[in-house]
């Protein structure tokens, strides 16, 4: 067999549609140590396809019980991958004890040493309760900017649920991306990004564009620590019907009435 | 072959960084992140089984199958051969596939009800945005494909028949069929390949 043949019947192969004798057959000429003409990427590409096909079906949520059951028999029927835990070592009993005692005398060491700082400690602790106000009230907004987040992601299915919602895919500069979900029916829209650097000195702006008209901000994106943002973006905004791009741009801190940069991420909303 | 353990070099990679960390905390035993895998990608890997066997206790036995065969088998997760979600997908197809023919039953395949189905936990928006995005780009690349590519495609994906069994359910000549197959799969490559917004 030849490579250009092989590479022909790469994607039967990636599909399943060989019979077994021809599968052989490829397996072999994938084995033969020559130089093969890019025989196991066009196998690659076979199977990314065949994988993406899958797509096909609609994703259907299994029962809730699904998991436990799953979760079950991974522990009655265990696993090969697995490296067994390391045996654990034998210490003879004369070494024990002498190990022991010596942890016993550095534990009361320890334990004096401890006493003495305690003292230092007491007034330290002082000082500090000052700092652990400004922590609770810092962990306060995290939370609440959790809530938010919760509650713009619940906003952000449901919109995403409804069948007359567009997807709009948001592009540009990598790794960030994203999507914008538009339906203008009910003058809803939302971005959903991902991969934004952390915002130093800048801030994210996101537009509303429509041909012909001069950007119209649409509010700050305030990216989470994991990079991620959602927004929704203001119904009054939407009232001129639907907008031709969503943009994002970098901006000095509190944004700008005009865009001042070039958009790096970019979602064109496509007519009809 | 690429396998997981030398993926930092990997340049077809689909899987993102966050994918490859969770499938090397499956190999060291923590079925926290085969939780998180499951919650990612079993709508679409039991959507598929449904689809295939079209009766519900049968798609949620291989459902089980399937991930019982990622906890044990994470580390031939090959990056190169498409995303985690492809490679569970996978799976789950053969597992489907396998139970199909062992019952015999093409008969019993029929349209599942996703409206029947349980929800269970709330997925991110912003995966549940990219696999709709992912779904649509699939389905406009099968769109562009010709009918009788596409039904081939269809009948080998689903049905687990063989090139010589689509022949003789289409009544085509094996030669056509497989030259459908090639031309197909090769089409639906490229426009996968595409970038977004280039048709």
């Amino acid at each position: 067999m030849r490579c250009s043949e092989f590479k022909e019947g790469a994607w039967a192969y990636a599909l399943g549609v060989l019979e077994p004798n021809e599968r052989a057959e490829l397996d072999r000429h994938l084995a033969e140590p020559i130089a093969h003409e890019g025989c196991r990427a066009e196998l690659d590409r076979a199977f990314r396809t065949t994988a993406a096909m899958g797509e096909m079906a609609p994703a259907v949520q299994p029962p809730a019980d699904a998991w436990g059951k799953i979760e079950a028999r991974i522990a009655r029927e265990g696993r090969a991958n697995v490296l067994p835990m390391r045996r654990r070592s034998w210490v003879p009993f004369a070494a024990a004890f002498a190990a022991a005692a010596a942890a016993a005398f550095v534990f009361v060491l320890a334990k004096a040493w401890t006493y003495r700082n305690a003292l230092i400690e007491k007034n330290e602790q002082l000082s500090r309760l000052s700092g652990v106000v400004a922590e609770r009230e810092a962990c306060r907004q995290e939370l609440e900017s959790m809530r938010q987040s919760s509650e713009l992601q619940r906003a952000a299915l449901a919109l995403l649920e409804l069948p007359e919602t567009r997807l709009v895919p948001m592009t540009g500069r990598q790794p960030s991306r994203g999507n914008a979900l538009l339906n203008i029916e009910q003058r809803k829209a939302m971005v959903l990004i991902t991969a934004l650097a952390p915002a130093v000195g800048k801030d994210y702006e996101l537009w509303v564009i429509r041909k012909g008209s001069a950007p119209v901000a649409a509010g700050i994106l305030k990216p989470g620590r994991d990079g991620k943002v959602i927004a929704e973006v203001k119904p009054e905004l939407l009232q001129a019907g639907r907008p031709d791009i969503f943009a994002v741009t970098v901006e000095p801190p509190g944004g700008s009435p005009a865009p001042t940069t070039d958009p790096f991420l970019i979602g064109e909303v496509n007519p009809g | 072959m690429r396998r997981m353990g030398n993926l930092r070099s990997s340049p077809a990679q689909e899987a993102s960084g966050a994918d490859r960390r969770l499938l090397e905390r499956v190999i060291e035993g923590d079925s926290a992140a085969l939780r998180t895998i499951y919650d990612r990608c079993s709508p679409r890997a039991f959507g598929v089984s449904l689809r295939i066997l079209g009766a519900r206790p049968d798609a949620e036995e291989v459902l089980q199958e399937t991930f019982l065969e990622v906890w044990k088998r994470a580390r031939e997760y090959n990056p190169d051969r498409g995303s985690v979600e492809g490679w569970v997908v996978t799976i789950a197809r053969s597992r489907s596939i396998d139970r199909l023919r062992s019952r015999g039953a093409a008969a019993q395949l029929s349209a599942a009800d996703p409206s029947s189905s349980m929800s269970m936990g709330t997925p991110a928006p912003l995966e549940v945005a990219e696999r709709r995005q992912n779904s649509e780009r699939v389905a406009a690349a099968l769109k562009e494909l010709p009918p009788e590519q596409r039904r081939v495609l269809e009948l080998a994906y689903f049905e687990g028949l063989s090139q010589s069994e689509i022949a003789t359910r289409l009544g085509d000549p094996l030669g056509t069929v497989k030259t459908r197959v090639r031309l197909g799969m090769e089409k639906l490559a490229g426009l996968l390949a595409e970038p977004e917004g280039a048709r």
